[in-house]
């Protein structure tokens, strides 16, 4: 029955117009949690190293293919959680701000030169950012009243930042897309060094 | 079997119908009503552990589904029951939220759960957010309104969300519901961690 | 594909931020009164006020708040009473040196009760500003300045909080969708009814047409009646015009229920200035309302239908129990019209 499909779409795709409102209404629900979601949503997309590196992994997944592409969005957040985990019990882990400005560094790279190494390499450069991100959000995390708002809003941000990445490499489909994913590799490689020389 | 259900359904209509029909349809209770029905949804620890078990029911298959969902149902309903016997109700975000953190982990990996886990799952979901959602001492007509809601309202997510999971049938679409379940792992890993280390801090 | 794939997995966050939206609206009214008490402010001269004090009567006594302005606040006319159906009127000027922009007013006693109190104040330039006032903090503090949008969307929210709590419109609706099968039937039926209901809002809101409430009341509970047995005698296989044409049926009964909608927006006591606004947005307000409620409902129906297979007896027990309850209402209503 069409009813089926299109009503069951239908009702999900006003749902999610009402709910793009949302951020209008502002004052609503501050008591239920949603000013523990917003500053865990807020909080990884403050850092502008954090930003262009997580983005990268998502244009570098689709340089890498299937299946990295469809699993790295699966065991990223595991990984950061984990990192964010050794941040808390503060694991001793060194100079944490240099090694996420060089995955940045070694991550705008490989988007750039188009690197396509085995899964086993990808998966270890890209969980060693993984870990030194979370560890980064972990230990700093505030002595919020609303943690589990708070821990979903920070996931939630940094897997969409993760799919932005994603979204943006598919241009990589056509010629000049591509040529576009790599000087945005370039971009962020130039950023992440500037952040590793100290410059920014 | 038709008409069982409706003589049931009318009967217990008609014992409510007249308290909601004193305000001229605008119910006294409407408040009371949706604060109970919006409860699963506004708490995270809650709306965490439904969505978790809606989407591992969902992908365990329709039978798990059938079972799954009137026993997460009657879960919640013993819970709120009990949260007025047991006074302990300090634990329920941790429960939910390591609930939350199985379940999550097994959708995560993509596999189908069995049915005796994911039934399992579901009720011991259900009992903790009755424990959590449990209303204020109030009037008894009041009490029982809210807690009804709210066994609609859970009742309503989890199998909102295992009717998304049972149609994910493309490659995407099961990847989707893959990430959301990393989604919630690592919250509730995050809020596990920082629960037990915060103190210590 | 990805766009699609971002927009799937938004849902869960996207979710949990619409009922916090909802919940927003609701939670701070839980258990409030229908009708809120009225307070107009307007500016006569630099420092001089027309103050309207609207309050409603609860079982025939009168509310037990009284106003308190700031100290240097003189009566130019001592307040007057006037006895209105259900409510008491009062009327009074007062001068206010330096005018009362920024001044708090107080409402000794609101916070025994459970009223909310709708503020409106309009400045000598035609400027307005209006708002809620709660029990739980009760006063109000003149605002310098109050854009019109704030205005909408006081009303906006009053709409939607009027449909989310007028169960007789949830239950016409949930019987309509009874018997709608098809999504097109639907789109033209949920059309049909919001058009109708929004003429008869309009036309009853600027006076021109106007209809005793307890009539269109008894009226409306006896429309839910029809339309859930008609959707009775659709799952036994028979036909009619409601199953035919539902659109014209939600059309013609929709007529009805904005009379309905037009008496709660009068319970508010608009004044006649910004009407129109505060019109539109309380229709827009109730759309808004209307169409979550809808939207939950296929939800959940589909859910349901899909796991359970169960679509055909719980059509038939939603029919039974919606008629239950609005046969009941019926009863209560001519009750009230022949022997109350």
């Amino acid at each position: 029955m069409a009813w089926n499909k299109y009503g069951a779409v239908g009702a999900m795709v006003w749902l999610l117009a009402v709910v793009a409102a949302e951020p209008v209404l502002g004052h609503t629900g501050e008591e239920h949690g949603a000013g523990g979601f917003s500053s865990g949503f807020m909080h990884p997309l403050l850092g502008p190293d954090h930003v262009i590196a997580m983005v990268a992994v998502g244009l570098w997944g689709v340089f890498l293919g299937a299946p990295a592409i469809w699993v790295l969005p699966i065991v990223f957040p595991l990984v950061m959680a984990l990192g964010g985990v050794f941040g808390m019990i503060e694991v001793p882990l060194p100079s944490v701000e240099t090694g996420i400005a060089l995955s940045a560094v070694v991550l705008g790279l490989c988007v750039a030169f188009a690197a396509k190494p085995p899964l086993w390499a990808a998966a270890l450069i890209v969980g060693t950012f993984a870990i030194f991100h979370g560890y980064a959000h972990g230990a700093e995390m505030p002595v919020a009243s609303d943690a589990v708002s708070y821990a979903l809003g920070f996931v939630i941000a940094t897997g969409l930042l993760h799919l932005c990445g994603i979204a943006f490499g598919h241009l990589a489909r056509w010629p000049a897309g591509r040529v576009a994913v790599r000087m945005a590799g370039i971009l962020i490689a130039v950023i992440g060094g500037a952040y590793l020389t100290g410059v920014a | 079997m038709i008409r069982r259900c409706s003589v049931l359904s009318t009967g217990a209509l008609l014992w409510l119908a007249p308290r909601p029909a004193l305000a001229h349809g605008a119910l006294e209770g409407a408040g009371d009503f949706y604060a109970g029905l919006l409860h699963p949804v506004v708490v995270p620890a809650e709306l965490l552990a439904l969505v978790a078990t809606g989407l591992l029911i969902g992908r365990a298959g329709l039978a798990t589904c059938r079972w799954a969902i009137p026993m997460l149902a009657g879960g919640v309903a013993v819970g709120l029951a009990a949260a007025h016997a047991v006074d302990a109700l300090s634990g329920a975000t941790t429960a939910l939220i390591v609930f939350a953190l199985a379940t999550a982990a097994i959708v995560t990996t993509g596999l189908r759960a069995p049915m005796g886990i994911g039934v399992g799952l579901a009720s011991l979901t259900g009992v903790a957010v009755g424990f959590d959602a449990a209303p204020e001492p109030n009037a008894w007509f009041t009490l029982l309104l809210t807690a009804a809601a709210t066994l609609l309202g859970s009742t309503a997510i989890a199998a909102i969300l295992a009717a998304l999971a049972l149609k994910a049938e493309q490659h995407w679409q099961r990847i989707a519901v893959q990430i959301a379940g990393s989604w919630i792992t690592a919250s509730a890993l995050l809020y596990l961690a920082y629960q037990f280390m915060a103190p210590a801090r | 594909m990805t766009a699609k794939l971002v927009r799937h997995l938004a849902a869960t966050r996207l979710l949990l931020a619409i009922v916090i939206a909802v919940m927003g609206l609701s939670a701070p009214v839980a258990a409030h009164e229908v009708r809120p008490a009225y307070l107009q402010i307007d500016q006569t001269d630099a420092s001089r006020y027309t103050i309207l004090w609207k309050t409603p009567l609860l079982s025939g006594m009168p509310l037990p708040v009284v106003l308190k302005f700031p100290g240097d606040v003189t009566h130019v006319m001592e307040p007057q009473e006037r006895p209105l159906p259900g409510s008491i009127l009062q009327k009074r000027i007062i001068s206010a040196p330096g005018g009362l922009a920024g001044r708090q007013i107080d409402f000794v006693g609101l916070q025994a009760t459970i009223t909310d109190v709708l503020v409106r104040v309009t400045w000598l330039d035609g400027r307005q500003a209006s708002a809620i006032v709660r029990p739980s903090q009760p006063w109000y503090t003149v605002p310098a300045e109050q854009s019109g949008w704030s205005v909408a969307w006081e009303y906006l929210k009053l709409g939607i909080r009027h449909i989310l709590y007028g169960l007789d419109h949830l239950l016409f609706v949930a019987s309509l969708m009874l018997i709608v099968r098809d999504w097109r039937v639907l789109v033209k039926t949920i059309t049909a009814f919001t058009l109708a209901h929004s003429i008869t809002l309009a036309l009853a809101t600027f006076g021109l047409v106007t209809l005793p409430a307890a009539p269109v009341e008894a009226m409306i509970a006896l429309s839910i009646l029809l339309v859930a047995a008609e959707a009775v005698r659709m799952e036994r296989g028979e036909t009619s015009l409601t199953i035919t044409w539902p659109w014209v049926v939600a059309f013609g009964f929709g007529l009805l229920h904005g009379f309905g909608f037009a008496g709660a927006m009068a319970d508010l006591g608009l004044p006649q200035r910004d009407l129109p606004m505060a019109l539109l947005f309380f229709n827009i307000g109730v759309e808004i309302g209307q169409l979550t409620f809808i939207a939950v409902l296929l939800m959940v129906g589909y859910s349901a239908r899909l796991i359970f297979a169960f679509g055909r007896p719980m059509r038939i027990a939603a029919a039974y129990g919606i008629g239950t309850v609005a046969a009941f209402w019926a009863v209560e209503r001519l009750d009230t019209i022949f022997l109350g």
